[in-house]
């Protein structure tokens, strides 16, 4: 079927030209990075050997991705102002994370590749093998919905509305990311990181500038006002997202996205040093913060743009001028929207930009996954017996099946829910447990293997924050559901860290486990 | 109520294009030179394994 929301563009082929040329670079520097891997370090962590600036790039430029444009601007579509404090709680962590080195200096101190790496170091073989699949599993259903956020920007930008075009486009891309990340690991990543992380801030932040001098400071504030009221400024309005959101969204978008989200912990594990680490959470809080603040405001001038336009109006609003329920719209309005502001020649840069950035995400994201699932299941499975060549190839198959998997999954999945919280639920899957494991792993001796395993186990029932999982549970009709998010989540969060406590005080490790670990 | 809030993004908003825009300068220079000793220290590192 034919996508019904078709606003025209003025992409050209003048910006199919400027995006070739620009992905065929990146690729071609994947390529090159090649002769420098040989072995599983080299592969993911690039030998250790990464300097403040680089982390920085290399970090924000696989956490400001297309991906995170997206679902940023479609919760500033959405919410208006109120939207910013993710970005504010996303500034202030890091920033603490920084200052006082918590949880990311520890774990780079103990000289690990990955976070199941610690759980093995620290509690037990099983919590490590454990701990990885859930890690890989939720990670793996995190990027689920990337692709879809890619093809809704392709189509809505260049007006490619024949689905079958848009499809091959998107497996070309999945494709090319394939084609460098296999071959180059972490330090193809690195060098086409920082590459996308220059051109993507660039293009966001004349974007953001161009949008705004558009569309006027006070007509903004007005249209806000009357679409979404004073809970399109105050989060906490009586109609806003409430206390809880705002705090489910400082522990997620704050505190596990910068310390406990492995794409952004592998940085610190790749740094040169723990001083290194500090300065890079210091520096990088400007760009957590940012990766929000700016798409946001992006979809806010979409909301702005639309609800001025009579074509616009029909498409993205209900009848009395509410924004529309189906986030399937509502992830369109801001591309949809840049393509009827920019010129052709920039517009072409930003897509050309975006794609960068959403084959940045993917690669640091598949490489990520990957290493995890062959060092900390496959490899310990096999008592660690596996030859650096197969760990290698291993890790290469499995990024392919991934991508295979992302494929068919981007097509399957019923969204039924802002972008923005089915990240922030699978992710919690994941970081759950894994927040409880690293808090009294690093920080409490005491800390035994079966509180691990109690730990890891309880944080898996955040997925029932994901719609389609409410709904087949019955779950949906007893909480609200923004606030079942947070709600579940929570409470996810707090078994995992009961369980965990009661679990190590009731079955403490025996003084030879502690030793071996 | 809501002019204190709409002060305050505004300020928000503005604070972090400037903040970032310094940011994205110094890691585009900082970061070039990053890479060339990335890559120069990986070249050392496998020297050092081919001599022992």
């Amino acid at each position: 079927m034919d996508d019904p929301i078709q606003l025209g563009t003025n992409f050209t082929a003048w910006d199919w030209v400027i995006v070739a040329v620009y992905l065929s670079g990146s690729v071609a520097i994947g390529l090159y990075a090649n002769r420098y891997i040989r072995d599983m370090a080299d592969y993911i962590v690039a030998g250790r050997s990464l300097r403040s600036f680089i982390s920085i790039a290399t970090m924000l430029g696989s956490e400001v991705g297309l991906v995170t444009v997206m679902y940023t601007s479609q919760k500033g579509f959405t919410s208006g102002f109120s939207a910013f404090h993710i970005g504010v709680c996303a500034g202030i962590v890091p920033l603490f994370i920084g200052l006082t080195g918590f949880i990311v200096v520890p774990l780079r101190e103990a000289g690990v590749k990955t976070i199941p790496e610690y759980y093995g170091q620290r509690f037990s073989k099983g919590v490590r093998i454990l701990g990885g699949f859930i890690l890989a599993a939720a990670g793996v259903l995190n990027m689920g919905v990337f692709l879809k956020a890619g093809a809704i920007f392709v189509t809505a930008l260049t007006g490619l509305h024949d689905p079958v075009i848009v499809n091959v486009v998107m497996t070309l891309l999945i494709v090319l990311v394939l084609v460098y990340t296999v071959l180059g690991g972490m330090v193809s990543v690195v060098i086409t990181d920082y590459i996308q992380f220059v051109v993507l801030s660039v293009a966001l932040l004349l974007t953001a500038v161009f949008a705004a001098r558009q569309l006027g400071w006070e007509q903004i504030v007005d249209t806000v006002e009357t679409v979404h009221g004073e809970a399109g400024f105050n989060p906490f309005a009586e109609d806003g997202v409430g206390w809880t959101y705002v705090l489910w969204n400082f522990f997620v978008f704050g505190l596990v996205s910068s310390a406990v989200w492995p794409t952004a912990v592998i940085r610190a594990c790749a740094a040169e040093s723990p001083q290194v680490v500090r300065r890079l959470y210091t520096f990088s809080s400007i760009g957590f913060m940012t990766r929000f603040i700016l798409p946001q405001f992006l979809g806010i001038c979409a909301l702005v743009y639309f609800f001025q336009d009579d074509v616009g109006r029909e498409l993205f609003f209900g009848a009395e001028g509410h924004v529309a329920d189906d986030p399937n719209v509502t992830l369109k309005a801001m591309p949809s929207f840049l393509a009827q502001i920019l010129p052709t020649g920039a517009i072409g840069i930003v897509c050309a930009g975006m794609l960068a950035a959403f084959m940045s995400t993917h690669d640091s994201y598949l490489l990520c996954w990957a290493s995890v699932f062959v060092e900390d299941v496959v490899n310990p499975l096999m008592g660690g017996k596996l030859t650096t060549r197969t760990r290698l190839t291993l890790a290469r198959v499995w990024i392919v099946m991934i991508a295979v998997f992302l494929l068919i999954w981007s097509l399957w999945y019923p969204l039924g829910q802002d972008m923005l919280d089915y990240l922030s639920v699978t992710g919690a899957v994941y970081a759950s447990g894994a927040f409880a494991l690293l808090l009294f792993g690093l920080y409490w001796k005491r800390a035994s293997s079966v509180g691990a395993y109690l730990g890891l186990i309880a944080g898996a029932f955040a997925v029932l924050g994901l719609k389609p999982v409410q709904r087949m549970v019955g779950l949906g009709e007893l909480l609200d559901f923004q606030q079942s998010v947070a709600v579940l989540g929570f409470s996810s969060v707090g078994l995992s860290l009961v369980l965990l406590v009661l679990g190590s005080l009731l079955f403490p490790d025996s003084p030879a486990t502690r030793k071996e670990s | 109520m809501i002019d204190g809030w709409v002060t305050f993004w505004l300020c928000v908003l503005i604070g972090t294009g400037i903040v970032y825009s310094c940011l994205t300068i110094a890691v585009a220079i900082g970061g070039f030179f990053d890479i060339r000793a990335l890559l120069r220290t990986i070249d050392r590192q496998h020297e050092e394994e081919e001599n022992d």
